[in-house]
């Protein structure tokens, strides 16, 4: 096994592909600007960038960065990947995949796709501009989605988009300014926590499965709702996540034996929860209240278990434009913090 | 026992308060309780065990004052078995001759907020499930904390914690458990390991450990260990064993432990922005011949003994590591006599 210095004018695909690379090779890129798609067939290649400068440029001309195809163990470090037609990194039927810490600006699509995958690690990459940020396509299981950003991007930050795409993880990610949701999340047994959505269309779409887990995530600033559970979905949990100054509802129930514990939902400029007339045997326990207009809770739907909950309703001069309107800078109006 | 409906229309919404005089299984097994119903459990001694054999079932403590206490004669306070969607909120259970929690053949149960004590197995045992939570439970003083077992996958530890028990904080048993998460768990002074881990794809996220061994993995693939703090074995911080491939270790903090930081006998991993300072052993011992190929890269190495890096293996490639050698009056031995002082 051997470190392999590559440049600019390497045909890097060309390379793995030969007897040249083995397993366990480390290709390092020398810094330079690549214009290159590369196609990784070969297991636990470890691509890494040698400085921050190792930039791959499609031009607006090339498809997809990189591609790894049928693979286990490859790894993709420290890359700044831009202006490709397609996709930054794609990633078809791979497993245990590491993709870490890579800059992807300007996909004309996404920036990590993943399709028919399971267990790869994406960790620590900062994307910006793309059509959508990160996606788990049809049978993508048991993914490690942790501490991303995506920023600005012009449909969802972060998304799972087949019912088939069970048991992933998103962690500690940040989704801020993008015209889409920030997490749209179909299928089971999905877990968001400790993620952070700020001014994006919605902040949580939740379809079509079960079982699924939001805790501990902050969402602020969306146009739409803020957090919403769809048509029939059953046994979602949701505990001690924080909606605030929000466009629209702050937590949306439409579906069935769920469990809403601890959720603070305040200054939203709309409900704090709703539960719809579709919504039914769901357990809205100690959640906390605060000034949610035209009212911090309805319960239009059918056997569902409000216990425990707080509610406030606006002080004087603290409706939620006074609050929100300088939300982003923490400042606040009326002299008084927020909670 | 008291039930408060309340009708909406066609159907009926029921919180069923209970006291420690009912039979709490033999309620839920009735018509009285239906899927989605809350029973509600009164401040007092329960003298118990509950099988809850029914979906959707949600059992929450009133107050801080519901015990389970099962006397040392008991075996498990709950047994959850094939069932989905039950919550268990806010209940302390102590002295179960067996586990404090059992769950078996079950998916998306959701256990919060428990403590429990003086199990004489696990504080909580997950036998062939999936997809449950476990999140802010305290186990303290029993044989082991948390247990996985027989194929159960997917499931989510969450912030739970785990002191004095005689054996594991964490385990998964064999290597059919698969994909589990342990994120932000705290495991301290147990005589077996932090996390004991069997199995594939299993994710170990910023958890703390203080015990004999900090992570052990061995028999599976893919496993992860990212932002957990190893301190104070009195064993290896962190080892792999038996050929493990592809394990992933990054940004871990392993500092004062008696024996190696990290012990490999790995391929094809990957060993990326790990401190490991201070340990009595060396920091990255790559000592069989059965390491191969496993990249280490961006660690920082400071003051381990007898060496930072010691690389008997194969084709490792060792690559951008800072190391620095113990300055005087800076031995292992020097710094972490006073290390709980210093945190």
């Amino acid at each position: 096994m051997a470190v392999i210095e590559v440049t600019p004018q390497t045909n890097i695909s060309a390379l793995i592909a030969s007897g040249d690379v083995n397993e366990g090779d480390v290709l390092l890129l020398e810094e330079g600007i690549y214009f290159q798609t590369v196609t990784i067939r070969k297991n636990n290649i470890r691509l890494v960038a040698k400085g921050s400068e190792v930039i791959f440029d499609g031009k607006a001309t090339l498809f997809t960065a990189f591609s790894l195809l049928n693979v286990v163990g490859v790894v993709i470090e420290g890359i700044h990947i831009r202006h490709y037609r397609d996709d930054g990194i794609f990633i078809q039927a791979g497993s245990a995949n590491r993709i870490l810490n890579n800059r992807i600006n300007n996909m004309v699509d996404f920036a990590i796709d993943i399709i028919g995958s399971t267990a790869n690690l994406i960790w620590k990459n900062h994307i910006q501009d793309c059509r959508s940020g990160i996606r788990l396509g049809s049978g993508s299981i048991s993914n490690w989605i942790i501490d991303n950003t995506v920023r600005e991007c012009f449909s969802t930050a972060f998304s799972i988009f087949q019912a088939t795409a069970v048991n992933n993880a998103f962690i500690s990610n940040k989704a801020i300014g993008s015209r889409g949701n920030g997490f749209t999340m179909i299928g089971s047994n999905n877990l968001l926590m400790d993620n952070l959505s700020i001014d994006n269309d919605q902040g949580v779409s939740v379809f079509d499965g079960s079982h699924s887990l939001a805790i501990g995530n902050r969402i602020q600033a969306t146009r739409l709702n803020a957090f919403t559970v769809f048509n029939e979905y059953q046994n979602y949990f949701a505990g001690e996540n924080q909606l605030e100054c929000n466009g629209r509802i702050g937590i949306n129930i439409i579906g069935e034996f769920g469990i809403f514990l601890n959720n603070e939902s305040s200054y939203n400029a709309d409900t704090g929860i709703t539960l719809a007339t579709a919504s039914r045997a769901n357990l809205v326990k100690g959640s906390k209240l605060v000034c949610n207009i035209p009212q911090n809770m309805v319960d239009s739907g059918s056997d569902n278990n409000l216990i425990d909950n707080t509610d406030r309703p606006c002080e004087p001069c603290q409706s939620p434009e006074d609050i929100c309107g300088h939300c982003q800078d923490k400042e606040r109006k009326c002299g008084r913090g927020s909670n | 026992m008291a039930i408060v409906k309340i009708r909406k229309g066609s159907v009926v919404v029921a919180v069923i308060k209970v006291n420690p005089h009912m039979d709490i299984t033999s309620l839920i097994a009735s018509d009285r309780v239906g899927e989605g119903d809350v029973v509600l459990l009164e401040e007092g001694i329960y003298f118990q065990s509950v099988n809850v054999m029914k979906d959707n079932i949600r059992i929450v403590a009133q107050g801080p004052g519901v015990i389970f206490d099962g006397r040392s004669i008991l075996l498990s306070a709950f047994v959850l078995s094939g069932v989905s969607g039950v919550l268990l909120e806010g209940i302390k259970m102590r002295y179960y001759r067996a586990s404090g929690i059992l769950v078996q053949a079950a998916s998306g149960n959701r256990l919060i907020n428990n403590t429990i004590n003086h199990m004489m197995a696990a504080g909580i045992e997950i036998v062939g499930s999936s997809n449950n939570l476990v999140w802010r439970n305290s186990v303290c003083n029993c044989f082991e904390g948390i247990r996985l077992t027989l194929g159960s996958q997917s499931n989510w530890l969450i912030e739970n914690t785990v002191k004095e028990c005689a054996s594991h904080a964490f385990e998964t048993v064999f290597s059919s458990e698969s994909n589990n998460a342990f994120i932000a768990n705290t495991t301290i002074g147990n005589r077996g390991e932090g996390f004991n881990i069997f199995g594939s794809n299993n994710l170990v996220l910023n958890n703390l450990s203080d015990n004999v061994l900090g992570i052990l993995v061995q028999s599976g693939n893919g496993s992860m260990a990212i932002g957990n703090r190893l301190t104070s074995a009195k064993l290896a911080a962190l080892a792999i064993i038996a050929l493990y491939d592809n394990f992933f270790a990054a940004q871990n903090k392993i500092v004062g432990n008696h024996r190696e930081g990290m012990n490999l006998a790995t391929q094809y991993s990957i060993l990326l922005g790990n401190k490991i300072a201070y340990n009595g052993d060396t920091g990255f011992s790559l000592f069989t011949t059965s390491a191969i190929g496993n990249l280490v890269m961006d660690n920082k190495l400071v003051c381990n003994i007898p060496d930072n890096i010691d690389d008997r293996g194969i084709d490792n490639h060792i690559i951008d590591n800072k190391e620095k050698p113990c300055e005087p009056c800076q031995a292992p031995s020097d710094v972490c006599d006073n290390f709980p002082d210093q945190d």
